[in-house]
């Protein structure tokens, strides 16, 4: 005891000598920009003694002569300076640009950046941030190198559909998996029927987004798993690529508070060049003197008459949008939390459509014991949809574009003005906007809870329990409507409710060590999910009056329907790593997948996968070079991932009730198939990262192959098996595993800095996306083809095996028959009278489209139907570049698609709807029809006895030979209509997407303040597209109509995404 | 020590709680049957066969309706490719009716192979019933097919096409056969189904029901070779005299009851033997309702709102068929049938059972009255304006007013939903068919004897002698509207297609101008409406158009081309590939 006071005593003494002796040492801590570091750290190598730079970058430090200083900060290298006989040392600190070590989120775990085999992306906050996002899946667009994102739909709230290196599969679910915190995203892919409002038309794609009740600004970063290695450890949900989600966690210190908010203002810019009011009149008496019609006084002297009705400027408005989030976070060392809490606003730019969200946020994390962490991640969100019938031809959209522009919105009384014309009822869009309710609110809460133990050192076990509790009510309103022409003279009205519960509980445990050179891992784990829904809904009509929109004052005969069911889902797994002085590793993972959505036979599933990389750039012989090329490494993968999408009960054959007059009947849903098991993927990946120059310049390129087999579907039949038709009454063939599909691909990032001065930095980050895919067959069915489907039952799109998916598949035009002559000439047109009789009603004529002769058979008929373009594009690319100019920073993102062809389904329509059929003179048509053959007489001497020059076919020609255009013809008996290369265009864009400019204010005027932060922005979206598409918006994903799931860039009255502007603040204090 | 332990006994938990794994993903539908589950006693056999009755039929009404009825000449609608006959096989309503034909025997198939696999406590008569109804069912819609396309393919079991994985090498198969097998199902189903007509049971398929449609099938197969079989239409003959004198049924006394909602109007007598049985109680189930008055009932004649039938209506030709027309001065109109009125509206026309809360139907009022509706709204709906250029609109399948459903069925009709059976085979059907075949096989005072019965039914005048022409008009007369007289000119096609062609060329198939303004002029006064004789009569201004009389009619318009869709899948069923002679008895059995 005595000795050690006296050691004491002695060492203080020491010190205290020693201090005489110390220097102080001043000097300015800046980066590349020249500006200072706040906050850095400096410490005297060794000891305890330590400083942090001030608000300039300066600091004032006491340390012994001939110590080491080390400078730090995060986000940039650590330095190391002697003191010599300086007393000022000023360091630039180099920004740590390589970020090799950060920690990524993969499945069931945490890899430094560096260790990674497979192929992933990060994206970051900054990444999320000034850009408009009303959902998650809005901001993977252009974004990400393979992966593709499309909204489906401009209407606020709405999904995108996102493919992550092509479409993996055709039928089953092919949007990747969201896992957020770890917790499986539920109910990927609803459509408004599942919720009830069956007023949303029969589309079966999502345009209720499942991510919509979240609150974009809790994320922290997103990670995109692309390859089968990286997400082979979700096994069978992991086919179509993961999504990982991580929310944001406090950090320990005082509380900081920040507040987020933001106005903007939306508006659709482009208009589709429908005729107006004067130009119909023009169309009108057209038809007139050519006898098609009979005269109409009111259209006699288009001079007299004005523009008329725009029904796009009237269906479309200026939309606000504005958010709000406050949010804290803050803890000690041992506990952290982060809490938010957001409102959200958005109105649609349609009339009466509008979307807003509430959510709130907690996330915890408690060290209880040094062995022992516990966490809880909980969410929860109201939102409140109030959807229009858009898209489809019975929607809002369509319904503007075909009206006559010789209807005013409101009569004279201010009442809505509709018109029926021989039966054919322009409902007012305005009116059909406004009048019909589709209302659905959504309430989630879900989160996890975990615990994470540390029983001996290396070994973690975290076991985590996630739910998700989620319900929602769906209003349908049909009031009465005595609109002149249109009545509705009982109301009616459908409520819903659905409610589903899921929970999951997992456990793995990892264990990690170094021995020397080598680093290992291994991780085992269970998991296990149940999800349980139901559903109950109403249906009523003749409430008493429009007021109350109660279902349980209605008058008529009610109706109830409710379902109810689970799926469940249970797996095991395991991943393997090796690491040898980090120049080599591997990886290995195992998952064991079981799924109800099959019969006891086929209901586990095995899928492996092995990765490996080498860090070559860490070779001793590489060493010379390093100075170019600071970092590479070359990435090799496969793996198998799996597909249960198909949903619950193929594997038997479920009964659906069916009332009739004769009373209830039972029929059989499906014909079972017992036999049906996973859709399997095999993928194969190679990759190679390069960072030249101090990481000045990173390339990261990746080129995969990956093919799925016992793709799940459902079989496609010809008609005469009964399997076409509406749903209630056709047969529905069976689902299965039939098809096999290729995706090959070739990812390239270009990631630079090409300026880091004091005052200015430039970053830019450059991807570009090819994929190719092929179906390559169709086991187990006899058919040679997959075909899709446009509204209802008609073909648009063919894919044959060895082809690329969803070709669009019509005849090809070649021109116009220019006059007799050119028709006997040309191969015969399938309503060539054979005994020479034309008849302009009943048979081909001048002015009706050529068809091209595909298989030289002479005639034109269906079998020259072929190939008429790929919706698919040859790449897509998007391309950010940020500026830093002082305090002001500048963002542009531009991104584009090549090669894709759009079906233009708005000018095909079905029947009478078209808007260039020129077959009615009901519905307006687009200013295309100016171009229209135009029959002209040869010889106006010829005299008749009996009918006119334009019934005689010898005797008309084509004044425009050349045009592309049909004759009206309201009969068009040479099926002028059908799907042709008329309708397909080039859907190939180019768009200015974003451009934020954003001013932060000096950390110098808020100190006094005591505000950490300010920053201000202004944002426009959408802002410019260079197209030669004549729809609104090139960008069209997958059908929001079709049923089959099998159709792709078919642009069905879309909702367009609209240019949006918008100013934000966000302060921290 | 103690951490080793926590952790320990937690992992047992967890172990515990994952060792069930079949039993935890083991998840057959809870909310429904599955077909294992079903067709286990009678009352679900009977559930089982009902929705063969209406829904696959949906997809058909508008080609039945107006499709088949524009082209033979019963109705008019201005500028149409069906009025010309000149369908592409690209048209929706063509579409449609061959998707509803295929789902219909897909689901007949389907519903034999269930019911014969049920291992249920099923009594052998309903079991039989039941498939026979199936069986009947089946050869209605091959009746329909063949006469409608021709050559068809047949698909005898879709479970046995899919297993085989046949279904893309299947062969269009020359008509002759198609009504063998029809024939061939038909007679299986008189085997299996009751002869009498069980009690309460009489809006089912029973043996004289099939037996009717048998005798309709010989009728038409007769002439397929191109000349008549005299043993087909004996066997027409046979069966139609058989069903005529031994099914207990006879005509409904008042003609226009048939065409009323209740069984007590339409089946008082078991008039109807094939009808399609719809609902509208619950108006969520779309395809299982009838909607055809939307499709043709003018607008305003309901207060749903839901019409827009006005601008197509029955023809000028139809009309000169009744021996009236619209040029007629309505007070002094002379129906010298009463089929005319039950058929079609004409200006004047006056109805008790339409607008029941209002007092009857009166069409002078609906048409330009401002003050005339039905309850609940508070204007007339109707255009204010006489759209349908032939002079007349329908009336068949028209059910009424919302008030009209509501007396009938208790609840009200809506949203393209009525409750109104549409019958597709009728008794007087088969008195005619019985006459046709009596005529065509020589026996002339048989063929007097049942024309004048349908016609006594209807107050028309006996004839005292007739012609197979006479018999043919005598069918549109009676059949008119109801989806057939179209397959009467495909009958007489097969052997005398140049006077099916003569008949259509010489109809009068276009509108008159300037009817609205003649009969606005009738009524009104000053713009208000003051009731007939407001001002005299004169239609000095009407004219004829004559622009839609056919003159371009050509043998392969009495086939309907084939969708092309399928060709993609199978090219032996393209417009341009041959059919193929099959041995219907041989190669297919019903054999249960």
């Amino acid at each position: 005891m005595k000795n050690k006071l006296l050691t004491f005593m002695l060492a203080l003494l020491a010190t205290a000598v020693a201090a005489t002796a110390q220097v102080k040492v001043t000097g300015v801590v800046s980066d590349d920009t020249g500006y200072g570091v706040i906050g850095a750290s400096v410490m005297e190598k060794g000891t305890r003694n330590g400083a942090v730079t001030d608000l300039d970058g300066n600091y004032e430090i006491t340390v012994s002569p001939g110590a080491t200083l080390v400078f730090s900060s995060i986000g940039y290298a650590t330095q190391e300076i002697v003191v010599g006989n300086q007393r000022v040392i000023n360091v630039l600190l180099k920004l740590d640009t390589e970020l090799l070590d950060e920690a990524v989120v993969v499945g069931y775990g945490t890899m430094k950046r560096s260790d990674l085999s497979g192929a992933s992306v990060s994206m970051k906050e900054e990444d999320l941030k000034g850009s408009i996002i009303t959902n998650l899946d809005q901001s993977l667009q252009g974004r990400a190198a393979g992966v593709s994102a499309v909204s489906t739909s401009g209407a606020p709230g709405s999904s995108s559909s996102i493919r992550v290196r092509g479409q993996a599969t055709v039928n089953a679910g092919a949007e990747p998996l969201y896992v957020i915190d770890g917790v499986i995203v539920q109910g990927g892919g609803s459509s408004g029927w599942d919720f009830g409002l069956s007023g949303l038309g029969n589309g079966k794609i999502s345009t209720i987004s499942p991510l919509a009740t979240i609150n974009p600004a809790d994320i922290v970063s997103m990670e995109i798993l692309k390859d089968a290695s990286a997400t082979a450890i979700y096994g069978a949900q992991g086919a179509n690529g993961v999504v990982l989600i991580t929310t944001k966690h406090g950090k320990s210190g005082e509380a900081k508070f920040t507040y987020d908010g933001m106005f903007a203002v939306s508006r659709q810019m482009s208009r589709i060049d429908m005729m107006n009011l004067r130009e119909f009149a023009e169309y009108y008496n057209d038809l007139v003197a050519q006898g098609l019609t009979s005269a109409n006084a009111y259209y006699a002297d288009p001079s007299i008459l004005g523009k008329g009705t725009n029904w796009q400027d009237e269906v479309f408005r200026t939309a606000i949008q504005h958010s709000h989030q406050i949010s804290a976070q803050g803890g000690t060392d041992k506990v952290q939390y982060y809490v938010s809490g957001s409102y959200m606003n958005q109105e649609g730019t349609i009339i009466g459509s509008n979307f807003n969200r509430f959510s709130f946020r907690t996330n915890l994390d408690a060290q209880l014991k040094e062995w022992f962490k516990l966490g809880i991640n909980a969410t929860y969100a109201e939102t409140k949809d109030d959807i229009k019938l858009a898209d489809g031809q019975e929607g809002v959209i369509f319904y503007s574009l075909s009206t006559l522009p010789d209807i005013p919105v409101y009569d004279i009384d201010g009442n809505y003005s509709t018109t029926v014309r021989e039966g054919y009822t322009s409902a007012n869009p305005v009116a059909l906007a406004m009048l019909d309710e589709n209302l659905l609110k959504r309430r989630k809460l879900t989160g996890n809870v975990y615990a994470e133990l540390t029983p001996i050192k290396h070994l973690v076990w975290r076991s985590e329990v996630g739910f998700d509790v989620s319900g929602s009510e769906a209003t349908g309103y049909k009031p009465m409507v005595n609109l002149g022409g249109w009545q509705r003279g009982s109301n009616s009205m459908t409520s819903q409710r659905n409610s589903s519960t899921y929970w999951s509980v997992k456990n793995f445990l990892t264990y990690s060590n170094t021995f020397g050179k080598h680093s290992f891992s291994a991780m085992v784990g269970q998991e296990a999910w149940e999800s349980r829904w139901s559903y109950m809904r109403a249906n009523n009509t003749d409430l008493p009056s429009d007021e109350i929109h109660n279902i349980s004052l209605a008058t008529g005969t009610p109706s109830v329907s409710s379902g109810f069911g689970s799926s469940a889902m249970a797996s095991f797994f395991t991943r393997e790593t090796y690491n040898f002085d980090n120049r080599y590793l591997f990886t290995y993972t195992f998952r064991y997948d079981g799924s109800s959505n099959f019969g006891p036979d086929n209901r586990w599933a095995g899928f492996h996968s092995f990765a490996g990389s080498w860090r070559f750039t860490n070779e001793k012989f590489f060493a010379g070079a390093r100075h170019v090329l600071n970092n590479g490494k070359l990435r090799v993968g496969w793996g198998q991932t799996g597909n249960a999408n198909i949903g619950s009960g193929a594997w038997e054959s479920g009964m659906t009730k069916v009332p009739t007059g004769l009373g209830d009947s039972q029929r059989p849903a499906n014909i079972a198939n017992t036999g049906i098991h996973w859709e399997k993927q095999r993928q194969t990946n190679i990759g190679l990262d390069l960072s030249f120059l101090d990481s000045r310049i990173n390339l990261t390129m990746d080129v995969y192959r990956k093919i799925s087999s016992d793709m799940l579907m459902e079989m496609t039949l010809p008609s005469y098996m009964g399997t076409q038709g509406n749903g209630a009454g056709r047969l529905n063939a069976p689902k299965g595993n039939y098809g096999t599909i290729e995706n090959k691909g070739l990812e390239i990032t270009l990631d630079t800095h090409p300026v880091l001065k004091k005052n200015f930095s430039w970053n830019s980050n450059f991807q570009i996306s090819f994929n190719r895919n092929k179906l390559l067959a169709l086991d187990g069915t006899a058919n040679a083809q997959l075909v899709g489907y446009g509204q209802w039952s008609d073909i648009v799109s063919v894919t044959e095996i060895g082809e690329s998916l969803y070709n669009f598949y019509g005849y090809k035009v070649v021109g116009v028959y220019k006059d007799f002559e050119d028709i006997m000439n040309s191969p015969k047109a399938e309503k060539f009278p054979e005994d020479g009789v034309f008849n302009r009603n009943t048979t081909v004529w001048p002015g009706d489209l050529k068809f091209e002769d595909v298989n030289k058979d002479g005639v034109i008929n269906e079998n020259d139907r072929t190939n008429i373009g790929s919706p698919l594009p040859k790449f897509t690319f998007g391309w950010t570049n940020t500026f830093t100019f002082g305090n002001v920073d500048l963002s542009i993102f531009i991104n584009g698609s090549y090669g894709n062809k759009v079906l233009n389904y708005n000018l095909m329509g079905q029947g009478y709807n078209g808007l260039v059929h020129m077959n009615s003179t009901w519905t307006n048509q687009h200013v295309m029809i100016q171009d229209r053959a135009r029959l002209e007489v040869i010889d106006p001497n010829k005299t008749y006895t009996q009918g006119n020059w334009y019934e005689d076919v010898t005797n008309v020609r084509v004044a425009n030979s050349g045009t592309m255009v049909p004759r009206p013809s309201f009969e068009d008996p040479n099926d002028n209509d059908r799907l042709s290369t008329r309708y397909i265009e080039d859907g190939s864009y180019i768009r200015l997407k974003n451009v934020t400019v954003g001013y932060t204010f000096p950390k110098r005027l808020l100190q006094k303040i005591k505000i950490d932060n300010i920053r201000l922005y202004a944002n426009l979206q959408n802002l410019y597209t260079l197209t030669r598409y004549k729809g609104y918006d090139p960008e069209v994903g997958a059908s929001t109509q079709d049923s089959s799931g099998l159709t792709f860039g078919v642009d069905n009255g879309r909702y367009p995404s609209p240019m949006t502007c918008s100013f934000g603040l966000s302060f921290t204090f | 020590m103690k951490r080793i332990l926590t952790i320990i006994a937690l992992a047992f938990v967890v172990v515990l709680g994952t060792t069930s794994c079949e039993d935890f993903l083991n998840r057959p539908a809870e909310d429904s049957y599955t077909t294992a589950q079903f067709y286990l006693n009678d009352t679900q056999l009977e559930q089982g066969v009902n929705y063969l009755y209406n829904v696959a039929w949906y997809d058909n009404i508008r080609f039945f309706i107006y499709g088949s009825e524009k082209m033979c000449g019963n109705v008019w609608q201005d500028r149409d490719a069906y009025m010309t006959l000149t369908v592409n096989g690209t048209d929706g309503d063509l579409k449609n009716m061959a998707y509803s034909y295929w789902a219909e025997n897909a689901q007949c198939n389907t519903v034999i192979h269930n019911i014969l696999a049920s291992t249920g406590d099923v009594s052998p008569e309903v079991r039989n019933r039941c498939i026979g109804e199936a069986l009947a069912w089946k050869a209605m819609t091959y009746f329909f097919l063949v006469r409608t396309f021709g050559d068809v393919p047949i698909i005898h079991d879709n479970t046995e096409v899919i297993k085989e994985a046949s279904y893309n090498e299947v062969y269009k198969v020359e008509k002759a056969d198609v009504y063998e097998y029809a024939i061939m199902t038909l007679e299986k189903a008189m085997e299996l189904l009751p002869k009498n007509p069980y009690i309460g049971k009489l809006n089912r398929i029973d043996y004289y029901a099939a037996e009717a449609l048998m005798a309709k099938i010989y009728l038409t197969k007769a002439g397929v070779t191109g000349s008549l079989s005299q043993e087909d239409l004996n066997k027409a003959k046979q069966y139609a005299l058989d069903v005529i004198q031994n099914s207990g049924r006879t005509l409904t006394p008042k003609y226009s009851d048939i065409f009323r909602m209740t069984a007590a109007q339409y089946q008082q007598t078991g008039e109807c033997l094939f009808t399609w049985h719809w609902q509208a109680a619950d108006k969520n189930a779309w395809t299982t309702q009838n909607s055809i008055q939307c499709d043709v009932g003018m607008n305003g004649f309901s207060e749903e709102g839901d019409l827009w039938g006005g601008w197509k209506g029955p023809s000028v030709d139809l009309q000169d068929l009744f021996g009236v027309s619209a040029l007629d001065d309505p007070t002094t109109r002379v129906n010298t049938d009463d089929r005319r009125q039950a058929t079609m509206m004409m200006f004047g026309d006056q109805y008790d059972y339409f607008w029941t809360d209002c007092g009857g139907f009166d069409f002078y009022r609906f048409l330009y009255d401002d003050n005339y509706y039905p309850g609940g709204l508070s204007g007339n709906a109707s255009s204010k304006e006489f759209t349908s250029l032939s002079g007349a609109v329908y009336c068949k399948h028209l059910f009424g007013d919302k008030a009209d459903h509501v007396a009938a069925f208790g609840y009200p009709s809506g949203y393209m939903y009525n409750g109104l059976p549409t019958h597709i085979l009728r008794l007087a059907d088969i008195y005619l068919v019985y006459a046709e075949a009596c005529m065509l096989t020589g026996d002339a005072s048989g063929a007097l004897e049942y024309v004048n019965k349908v016609r006594e039914r209807a107050h028309a005048a006996p004839l005292t002698s007739v012609t197979v022409q006479e018999i043919w008009k005598e069918r549109r007369r009676e059949l008119a509207l109801e989806g057939d007289n179209w397959y009467d000119l495909v009958r007489r096609s097969y052997y005398d297609v140049d006077g099916c062609i003569a008949d259509l060329k010489a109809q009068r198939r276009s509108g008159w101008d300037g009817l609205d303004k003649v009969y606005k002029n009738f009524v009104m006064d000053n713009g208000s409406y003051v009731g007939p004789g407001a001002h005299s009569w004169d239609v000095s201004e009407v004219t004829y158009r004559g622009n839609q009389e056919l003159s371009d009619v050509k043998a392969s318009m009495f086939i309907m081309p084939f969708p092309t869709e399928d060709v993609v899948m199978n090219p032996n069923v393209g417009s341009t590939s041959a059919p193929i002679h099959v041995d219907v008895r041989e190669t297919y059995s019903y054999d249960f």
